[in-house]
């Protein structure tokens, strides 16, 4: 598999927005629009684990499928480096091209019950998108539909089993076989282990870990859970109300929040430790409602920190630091936040 | 029939012993509860843990005689003792009432209450939040309509329900999760119910959310001096509400005992396994998941001996898919259901 060159990224997603009109009953008039996401940059490299977290309605999902092709953008551009180097404009892609580049991007879904067809049989279902996307022959899919189960910890001689005959963990991974199928680059996964038991889950984090670094797969995590995103990717992305709003490595992000929202998110995870001391940080209210968002920065009704700037302006994301850590936030070099550090 | 009862330990709010629950279909028979014994406490909070299909929400619908067709009580007793207004205590065996006698239904409006994980199923779309309260409020005596809506906007009060004169005239479609899950709580705790059962309360809210409704059943049961039974796979949320643990797995108690004991010290593989993978969840980032290997047995599957037995990593051949175990009390107020331990003693 072809390694794009160091430094340049395998996607690159710039200002991207998602609006959708809310209409009012009377006449079908448009009254104003929810901005699901507004405005998101970031990139991710060639084999990179890039996690994407934030409560719900925050448009992670959103962002996250309009990645993988399922929706189209309102405005902003999303740049995929093609396995011949040459750019593909994602955003503009329709039929035959669109097709190529689901090739090289497939998606992994949070409910392994609803996602995979109940009237096929596992070959039929992982062998799908080779017919849909590839001009491969029936002996060469039957056959990498075999190699994918093992590659995935299934036994290749259940292929021609149903999937009510699976239990949840092992609909996902035949989820996952069926996302790579076609040999892609990227693979978008929203909140692929939520539905999941515990003593399931760590199977599917570690299986999606050692895919990635085998395939030198590129993966974009979707999740609402911090301890998962944090074991599984390198980077992770903290998204509130259509924005990201910080950006950095794991363990930094995890130790050195620079955010208020990170901070508090960082402290609402309840751990099994009970001497753990750490009281969480309660914020009031709720997720800001991207239809009605409060002027200046998103946060601030919620913000323990806020000051009048907080009120009137909003606050780009820009490098605080090191360039590789972005926040939006007035005041990420004044304030001194409490990070998660390893228990 | 409720019998009196003097030796009742007073301070015993129910009582389960030996509950088994099963529901029989067209392919076979599912014992979704195979031999429960547990006893809540007055003012104390008992977390049951447990994955999907371990038993756990299927233990609190037969307390609360709301199992869902086909399942039955086919075995066990649930003793509930109700304190008199003269201080007697009165004990009523829950599993020989009907489920719609009238003095099930008394125990349901005045001693227990559910809260359920999705809101927005649990609450009905047409009726306003206020309408809900109220109706809920008037089943519990001879309040009148107003009595209740000013009793209603209160309770919204007390759950943290912003400017409730107003959101008392919502739909639940208007509200925001959190929102909703605080009205279904508001609903559950106003007849002052003795015993809250709250089944996954947090799974379907974000993290900020489950932190506010944490901290919101915690002084609940503070001011009204009341039980809870938390239902829940979040060890973490147990660790944090819950004085004491029972860890279940297809359909039985494998580890019961005081929530800090059982987490700084679990003793059944089962337990250990799980407590491995959500700390090293927690903790490292470079390593892999620790992981239980292999998956949940199917319903209908008969597993022979130790129900964990195909995942254990203490398997005993000869013992664990033989025999099953019996409960080894470690402590006076710990027990553990596993061939190790049974060995020793």
């Amino acid at each position: 598999m072809a390694h794009v060159e160091s430094g340049r990224p395998l996607l690159a997603v710039t200002d991207l927005k998602k609006h959708y009109p809310i209409r009012g009953s009377l006449l079908k008039r448009s009254r104003g629009s929810v901005r699901a996401v507004d405005g998101v940059s970031f990139a991710v490299k060639a084999g990179e684990r890039f996690g994407l977290v934030g409560e719900s309605g925050c448009g992670k999902t959103t962002l996250g499928r309009m990645i993988a092709g399922a929706h189209s953008a309102t405005g902003g551009r999303i740049t995929f480096e093609a396995q011949d180097g040459a750019p593909i404009e994602v955003t503009q892609l329709r039929g035959a091209a669109l097709r190529r580049y689901l090739a090289q991007t497939q998606m992994v879904f949070q409910d392994p019950y609803s996602s995979l067809n109940p009237r096929r049989t596992v070959m039929q279902i992982v062998e799908e998108p080779m017919i849909c996307l590839t001009d491969w022959d029936a002996e060469r899919r039957k056959a990498r539909v075999l190699r994918l189960l093992d590659d995935v910890g299934l036994d290749h001689r259940h292929a021609h089993r149903y999937p009510h005959a699976f239990s949840g963990g092992q609909r996902q991974r035949i989820g996952i076989a069926r996302a790579l199928a076609v040999g892609p680059r990227l693979l978008v996964c929203d909140e692929a282990v939520s539905a999941l038991d515990v003593s399931i889950r760590g199977q599917i984090i570690n299986l999606l870990r050692d895919l990635s670094a085998k395939l030198d797969l590129a993966i974009i995590f979707v999740s609402h859970d911090l301890g998962v995103v944090r074991h599984l990717c390198q980077r992770i992305a903290v998204m509130y109300a259509g924005r990201l709003v910080e950006i950095a490595a794991s363990a930094r992000l995890f130790e050195a929040p620079r955010h208020p929202y990170t901070e508090a998110l960082l402290s609402a995870i309840p751990s099994v430790d009970p001497d753990a001391t750490l009281r969480p940080i309660i914020l009031d209210g709720d997720v800001a409602d991207p239809g009605e968002r409060p002027a200046g920065c998103s946060f601030h009704p919620r913000c323990r920190y806020a000051q009048d700037i907080c009120r009137r302006k909003d606050p780009p994301l820009r490098a605080v630091g090191t360039e590789a850590h972005l926040v939006a936030c007035h005041f990420a070099e004044d304030l001194h936040l409490r990070g998660n550090r390893m228990r | 029939m409720a019998t009196p009862s003097l030796r009742a330990d007073a301070s015993t709010l129910v009582e389960v012993t030996d509950l088994h629950v099963e529901f029989p279909t067209r392919e076979g028979v599912v014992h979704a509860v195979r031999g429960v014994s547990f006893a809540i406490r007055e003012g104390e909070t008992l977390g049951i843990v447990g994955e999907s299909g371990s038993g756990k929400s299927v233990s609190s619908q037969a307390m609360l005689r709301i199992l869902p067709r086909p399942g039955r009580i086919s075995r066990g007793s649930i003793r509930w003792h109700q304190r008199l207004p003269d201080g007697a205590v009165r004990a009523t065996e829950i599993t020989e009432l009907g489920d719609r006698s009238s003095q099930m239904n008394a125990l349901r409006r005045r001693e227990m209450s559910l809260i359920m994980q999705e809101p927005m199923s649990a609450l009905s779309p047409v009726h306003t939040i206020g309408n809900q309260i109220v109706e809920r409020l008037r089943l519990g005596g001879s309040m009148t309509r107003a009595e209740a809506r000013l009793k209603a906007i209160d309770l919204m009060r007390s759950v943290g329900i912003p400017n409730p004169e107003k959101r008392i005239d919502a739909y639940t479609f208007e509200l925001s999760g959190g929102m909703r899950q605080r009205a279904m709580i508001a609903m559950a705790i106003g007849n002052a119910p003795r015993l809250l059962i709250a089944d996954e309360p947090t799974t379907a809210v974000d993290v900020t959310i489950q932190a506010q409704v944490i901290r919101l059943l915690q002084s609940l049961q503070d001011s009204l001096r009341m039980s809870i039974l938390i239902i829940t796979h979040d060890l973490g949320v147990v660790a944090t509400l819950a004085h004491r643990i029972a860890v279940m797995y297809r359909g039985e108690i494998v580890e019961l005992g005081p929530v800090r004991d059982i987490l700084k010290d679990p003793r059944h593989p089962y337990t250990q396994g799980l407590l491995r993978s959500v700390a090293s969840l927690e903790t490292s980032d470079e390593d892999s998941v620790a992981t239980i290997p292999g998956v949940v047995p199917h319903p209908f599957e008969v597993v022979p001996g130790c129900p964990f037995h195909p995942r254990c990593s203490a398997f005993m051949p000869g013992v664990c898919d033989r025999v099953a175990p019996e409960r080894t009390r470690l402590a006076p107020d710990r027990e553990v259901r596993c061939h190790i331990y049974q060995s020793r003693a």
